[in-house]
């Protein structure tokens, strides 16, 4: 088999190039685990009182010994100008100005009040305000039950309206949101981006180097070295997403402080998930390799290809982060979802993520990308047919 | 046995014009001859060989190679020619055998025979030292070494050269110059084109003199001295592609 020898011969000439085996290999696992890192991160610092810095214009109350033993990382300021121009210079997220007296009103049982400063179009300032509220909830909440106790009355007063969760589990996925939205992103992109980095080699590149003429000169069919060059096209990517998967799987292992609520009901994938995660990106990753390979067939250089990958990249980028917020809307369970390609793929692995085995959707999600990869791969051989495109030349 | 009949190709410029890169050649070259194509840049000498070797198809007319149409079959025709030109490169990351090898994989070479072959050739065009150095690292003269042995390794009965020296030292053109003579004695067809003079009188059998996609003349180099009634084949060229100094 001609092709198979020619998918041998790229793949030997790819995996020697240093820049191959970089973005190929190793970027997609650094970045892969990075962001889990960088997202354990930010959440880790988010969700906990202690990396949470709060200014207070002086004052000394029940209300700050409490913030203190939460942990909170307390600074003092002299007056409530201070503490605004702190907030104006970015030294500070938020101020409280404690109202005086509050100790005794609150043994008085009389309401209090605490301004809370901070500038709203900084994150850091509104995640603290909802940590701070939170906490001023759970005393608030405890005074009333005190009060509510002490006059002989039920104490669940204090929550006239119970809102009580009760999760009906209906897939079988218990992986973290961040992760469900994080993987089926990240799949897809290192997928093109592994693609991206060798398209423009693998045929311009040969017109650019003027190999691709000794190519043409042997006995090899054009579907031949087509079919050849398109399945070492597709390896790439496919090795692309794998590395970028063992990424996620080495920051697992490692299992850090920082990670740990990333990874806290882990990926929870089952073998059927791994099969419709297979089933959605497989003929995706055919349907992109073709009509890169399409695009090296026609340019006349390395870096008009580029420029063309370039474009096709808002083709793939622009789905892949639509399905990141899919799961906000209804939108996530339409079906006319399966049949954007790009998006079907990303949406069916968040699927598989969740646990959620539509089959039907992933079935019909594979058929396309199938029917348009074999379109793609048509396509690509009959440029490679076309002396015209062949021999187009800078 | 190469021939080709009333053979043309015409392209398309960018202003939609016609332009007829070969127009009507008739040629036919025998087996143990070196049968030169000679003829100024753009006259359509690799126009020609790139049709021969169909990597392009003619427009009109028809041509045989080894017995074999090149529109009709031309994975055979592929199959039982080797070509050498200074637009066919080789890959840089692959050493010299890998490339050799990968060459004889496609021309269908078992791996019996591939192994004797390799070795035949490595003797040969003496690449033993650098036959498993990445190509990127190797000098233009073991280059184009590597090249010829990957031109030769299936023992085609069909040549072609495109301008083969150009841009070579002169002690590795005159290697490659060498071994196409050895080809004619080895009973191949050989076309060789070419727009150096010395090399033509030195090589080629026969000669066909290609100006504008048109063969002007053709016969031996005694031929065109005799036909044009100059002194040498350069002039003999001049004078036959309608040259004059005030030109």
């Amino acid at each position: 088999m001609k092709m198979t020898i020619i998918w041998r011969k790229e793949l030997r000439e790819l995996f020697r190039d240093k820049r191959v085996r970089n973005s190929v290999m190793f970027m997609p696992m650094f970045m892969m685990a990075f962001f889990v890192f960088f997202f354990g991160f930010i959440t880790d610092i988010a969700s906990k009182p202690s990396q949470q810095k709060v200014h207070y214009v002086k004052a000394d109350n029940m209300l700050l010994t409490i913030l203190k033993k939460a942990n909170f990382e307390l600074h003092e300021v002299a007056t409530p100008e201070e503490g605004e121009q702190l907030i104006r210079d970015g030294k500070a997220r938020l101020v409280l100005n404690f109202e005086p007296g509050i100790d005794q009103k609150i043994q008085s049982l009389q309401p209090v009040s605490v301004d809370a400063m901070y500038n709203p179009d900084e994150e850091s300032g509104t995640v603290a305000l909802s940590i701070i509220r939170e906490t001023f909830r759970t005393i608030s909440n405890k005074t009333l039950e005190a009060v509510l106790e002490s006059k002989g009355l039920n104490k669940d007063l204090s929550h006239p309206i119970q809102l009580t969760n009760k999760p009906i589990k209906v897939f079988k996925g218990e992986s973290n949101g961040l992760l469900r939205s994080l993987v089926p992103y990240f799949l897809v992109l290192f997928t093109f981006i592994g693609g991206m980095t060798v398209a423009a080699d693998a045929i311009a590149g040969e017109k650019e180097r003027g190999t691709l003429e000794t190519l043409l000169v042997s006995p090899a069919k054009r579907s031949d070295l087509a079919v050849g060059k398109f399945m070492a096209l597709c390896t790439i990517m496919v090795l692309g997403a794998t590395c970028s998967i063992l990424g996620l799987g080495i920051m697992a292992a490692l299992n850090l402080p920082v990670t740990r609520k990333v990874f806290e009901n882990g990926l929870t994938i089952t073998p059927q998930g791994v099969a419709m995660i297979l089933l959605a990106l497989v003929p995706a990753t055919a349907l992109l390799a073709a009509l890169m390979l399409a695009i090296s067939t026609y340019a006349r250089s390395i870096r008009e290809a580029q420029s063309y990958l370039g474009s096709m990249s808002i083709f793939v980028t622009i789905p892949a982060v639509v399905s990141q917020v899919i799961g906000l809307t209804d939108i996530g369970n339409s079906m006319w979802i399966n049949w954007v390609p790009i998006l079907n793929t990303a949406a069916t692995i968040r699927n598989a993520l969740v646990g959620k085995f539509d089959w039907t959707g992933a079935l019909i999600t594979a058929f396309f990308s199938c029917l348009l990869a074999a379109l793609a791969i048509m396509l690509a051989v009959s440029l490679f047919k076309k002396e015209k495109v062949l021999l187009r030349t800078s | 046995m190469v021939r080709t009949h009333d053979i043309a190709k015409v392209f398309m410029d960018s202003k939609r014009k016609e332009v007829r890169a070969v127009d009507g050649v008739s040629i036919e070259a025998k087996p143990g001859e070196i049968f030169g194509l000679l003829g100024a840049n753009g006259a359509g000498k690799t126009t020609l060989l790139r049709l021969l070797s169909t990597v392009i198809s003619p427009t009109a007319g028809s041509a045989e190679v080894a017995g074999y149409d090149v529109q009709q079959h031309p994975e055979k025709v592929r199959e039982n020619i080797g070509f050498l030109s200074t637009s066919t490169a080789i890959y840089q990351r692959l050493t010299g055998r890998e490339f050799i090898e990968f060459f004889g994989r496609l021309n269908g070479l078992d791996e019996k025979k591939l192994k004797e072959r390799v070795e035949y050739v490595t003797e040969m065009f003496r690449i033993h030292e650098f036959m498993d150095s990445l190509c990127d690292k190797l000098s233009t003269g073991q280059k184009q070494r590597i090249n010829i042995a990957r031109t030769i390794l299936h023992d085609p009965p069909v040549l072609f050269f495109d301008e083969p020296t150009a841009g070579l030292d002169v002690m590795t053109s005159q290697s490659v110059l060498g071994f196409i003579e050895h080809c004619r004695t080895m009973g191949k067809t050989v076309i060789f084109s070419t727009h150096i003079m010395s090399e033509v009188e030195r090589l080629c059998d026969h000669v066909a003199v290609i100006h504008e996609g048109q063969v002007r003349a053709e016969g031996t180099v005694s031929d065109l001295l005799t036909k044009t009634g100059e002194p040498s084949l350069e002039k003999a060229f001049l004078n036959l592609v309608g040259w004059t100094a005030e030109a």
